[in-house]
């Protein structure tokens, strides 16, 4: 703006006397110049400054080209210098001159230049004046935009700094979160691994990245025991001992040579320098109560600047390897542990098994079962649906000390043993041990022992009286025999004949009882139901007298192989059985017939038959629904072990409110084959 | 005529048999033990004695080792017994015996007669 202030200057070509002559407050500096050299002179100069408003050329025809060329020069360099042409008479040629070739702003005569030059100059002036204002104006708005192209130059600098920066810090972010990505990653992959193989693959793979690193070597020692050492052999563990002790050390770092020396002996091949990373085993420690060591090893060829990210990448990763190591080893002793009970308890003849109090099999033996579904003991063991009767499991779990009770599997008895499991803190009893003892044969030799003692003592006894009975009777049969041809009298006679009958009745009962009690050591030999029937039928009279009695007896000369004796007590046990079973007089009936190679024997009852829930324990040893000194539980079970002895079958073939019966299946013999054997035996 | 001795601590027995051989014409001797057994025996030297296995005090063969061999062997002695299967034909015989019946007998009759025969 001072600009403004600066007087503008007229360049005045040629003499003008009423132009002011320099006065300060003129709006004007007048400068006259002598030609047209001194005026471009001063252009030239005042370019800058641009201080030049105006030329005014007095012009005569002498000087005309040279005007005229100034002019034009003034118009070229600067268009915003008002230029005027005076001349002494204006003409048209002369305006077309200052027009076209001068370019002249004005062209005036002397004369009108002189009455209009204040008019004239007022007009530069205001022209000047804006035309400054405007290059003012322009120069500050230039200046200013300048500046802020200045500033939004540093603008642009510090935006592009700052989006440095922050891609930077997020560069690291980004690293550091995959970094802690990758570290959990990492802990992960540890907390899946179940073996030591795994384990030091995992660590090889989470080094890769270092170079110049070899395979982890691990090496522990618990205990007093050897020292054991796990490397990596390709995609292959190596497991190895050494006996003499192992420098363990305290912290993590590149160790002695004592290390690699050990190292060297160990694995018969130099080693470099070794890096030492120390684990802690805490569980270990804690849980064997002792002493427990272990390292991890690596050989390493890593410079100096390598070496510090290697270590805090390992210092990242130690304490999770170390809690792996300490798992895996805890988790070894107790496999090992488990699988020495395991074994101890496969060991076992007897079925074992750790039941709850729901019955639920939580663990056995294999004797008890090689399915491993858990299920209830009663299933998986005895195949059925409801608990075992006679089962101590819930006495056990109630009581919270040892049981003990029989249960029956099929035709085995066992003796079952139920332990309660205490858990410390716990109030209540939950689990038990089971231990099956497989009591059949001691059962079958206890009823076989009993019920030959016993028949050895009915034996002995009916020998005895047999004897006594023998006496008198071989005494009155022979009187009356005697007597009958000693007398005439018929009717005395006929009365003899009767005792003598009777007396024959009587010892052939007792000689049939000697047969029945007395475990004679006969072999087998072909029988008829008939001739048994007929044998035992004496013996079952009082049983039998409150019945009516059907006997069909269609098996004729069907013979089977059986020792009489024995087939008599059967038939004795299911005639007498079925008459006890009828509790008002009813109707027995006995028959017999041939199946194809089968002889069938049908005893059936009209009594109230025989209950669902005990037809199944009817066979069992000590089952009995008499009173007590009514029967002791033995007839069924020993039958049956008869029968099934000569080949042959008894079942409960038909039980209901009606009545019940009982069959049993005997093979047919060929007859032809055995008749000498029968005809020898009879004579 | 012949004399027969029967040694049996049953009555009936001993009254059937004596009835049985008075009714073949001959003389019968009961004794109801092996004591007296053995006194009628030396007493009556009869030609046939029937001798039973088990009675109280002396037992038959118990008769049989107490009495003098030319006794013994002059007479016909038939071991009886209510226990047929402790005795047989030869057990009896090798206690001095000439013969075994068991009882009960089925027909007293047929006893005597076999009896006699293998006495003549």
């Amino acid at each position: 703006m001072k600009e403004l202030v600066t007087q503008p200057r007229i360049l005045v070509l040629g003499k003008f006397e009423y132009l002011p002559k320099g006065s300060e407050e003129d709006p004007f500096i007048f400068t006259e110049v002598e030609n047209s050299q001194a005026a471009l002179r001063l252009l030239s100069e005042s370019k800058t400054t641009r201080s030049i408003a105006g030329l005014i050329c007095l012009s005569n025809p002498q000087v005309m080209p040279e005007v005229i060329q100034l002019l034009a020069t003034f118009e070229l360099e600067s268009r915003s210098i008002i230029r005027i042409m005076v001349v002494e008479k204006l003409s048209l040629e002369v305006l077309q001159l200052a027009t076209n070739e001068a370019h002249a702003n004005y062209c005036l005569s002397t004369d009108e230049f002189e009455s209009r030059w204040r008019e004239i100059l007022q007009n530069i002036l205001l022209k000047f004046k804006r035309d400054t204002m405007r290059a003012q104006l322009l120069k500050e708005s230039t200046q200013q935009l300048r500046e802020l192209e200045t500033l939004n130059q540093n603008l642009e600098e510090m935006v592009q700094e700052r989006t440095q920066h922050i891609e930077a810090s997020k560069e690291e972010e980004d690293e550091k979160l995959t970094k802690g990505r990758n570290l959990i990653k990492f802990i992960k992959e540890l907390a899946q691994v179940l073996d030591f193989e795994t384990l030091l693959q995992l660590v090889r793979k989470d080094l890769r990245k270092f170079h110049r690193v070899s395979e982890p070597i691990l090496v522990y020692q618990v205990k007093q025991e050897s020292i054991q050492f796990i490397s990596m052999n390709g995609s292959q563990a190596n497991y190895s001992v050494r006996k003499d002790a192992f420098p363990f050390q305290v912290s993590a770092g590149f160790v002695l040579s004592e290390v690699s020396q050990y190292l060297a002996n160990h694995f018969a091949r130099p080693f470099g320098k070794i890096f030492y990373l120390p684990l802690d085993l805490k569980f270990v420690r804690k849980n064997s109560f002792s002493w427990a060591s272990a390292a991890l090893l690596w050989e390493v060829g890593i410079n100096e600047t390598e070496m510090g990210s290697f270590k805090s990448f390992l210092f990242e990763r130690v304490e999770s390897i170390a809690i792996t190591v300490d798992r895996l080893m805890l988790e070894n002793d107790l496999v090992q542990f488990s699988y020495r009970w395991e074994k101890t308890f496969d060991g076992f003849r007897d079925p074992i098994a750790i039941v709850d109090y729901e019955y639920e099999v939580l663990r056995s033996n294999k004797k008890f079962s090689d399915r491993l579904d858990h299920r209830k003991c009663y299933q998986k063991f005895a195949q059925r649906s409801h608990p075992c009767e006679g089962c101590p499991v819930p006495k056990a779990v109630a009581s919270g000390a040892p049981q003990s009770g029989n249960i029956l599997i099929g035709q085995k008895v066992f003796e079952v043993h139920s332990y309660p499991i205490v858990v410390e803190n716990s109030q209540r009893i939950t689990n038990v041990v089971n231990q099956y003892v497989d009591v059949t044969q001691n059962r079958d030799l206890y009823l076989r022992m009993l019920q030959s003692e016993k028949i050895g003592a009915i034996g002995l006894l009916a020998g005895h009286i047999a004897h006594e009975l023998n006496n008198p009777l071989t005494g009155i049969r022979s009187l009356a025999q005697v007597l009958q041809i000693s007398t005439e009298n018929k009717a005395l006679k006929e009365d003899l004949k009767e005792i003598e009958k009777a007396t024959e009745r009587s010892q052939r009962i007792i000689k049939n009882l000697l047969d029945f009690a007395t475990e004679s050591q006969s072999e087998s030999r072909p029988v008829t139901w008939e001739n048994i029937i007929e044998k035992t039928s004496p013996m079952l009279k009082s049983a039998m007298r409150l019945h009516r009695q059907n006997f069909h007896l269609n098996s004729g000369e069907a013979y089977f192989l059986a020792e009489p004796s024995l087939m008599q007590q059967v038939f004795f046990n299911l005639v007498n059985n079925a008459c006890q079973a009828m509790k008002s007089p009813g109707t027995l009936t006995v028959e017999s017939m041939v199946e194809g190679s089968e002889i069938i024997l049908k005893i059936q009852d009209t009594g109230t038959g025989i209950p669902d829930e005990i037809q199944r324990k009817i066979f069992e040893p000590f089952f009995t629904t008499k009173k007590e000194g009514l029967g002791t539980g033995l007839g069924l079970s020993l039958s049956q072990k008869i029968v099934e002895n000569f080949g042959g079958k008894v079942a409960l073939v038909q039980s209901s409110n009606q009545g019940t019966v009982f069959e049993i299946r005997m093979t047919k013999i060929d007859r032809s084959a055995t008749d000498a054997v029968i005809s020898g035996k009879e004579k | 005529m012949k004399k027969v001795l029967i040694i049996d601590d049953e009555p009936l027995v001993r009254r059937s048999l004596k009835r049985a051989f008075e009714s073949q014409n001959m003389q019968a001797f009961e004794a109801i033990d092996g004591k007296t057994g053995l006194e009628t025996w030396r007493k009556e030297l009869p030609d046939i004695v029937f001798l039973d296995v088990l009675m109280p005090g002396l037992s038959g063969p118990e008769v049989l080792q107490e009495l003098p061999t030319e006794i013994r062997e002059a007479t016909f002695i038939v071991l009886i017994s209510a226990y047929s299967g402790s005795y047989d034909l030869e057990s009896a015989k090798s206690l001095g015996a000439n013969y075994f019946f068991p009882k009960p007998f089925e027909d007293i009759f047929a006893i005597v007669r076999e009896t006699l025969k293998m006495v003549k």
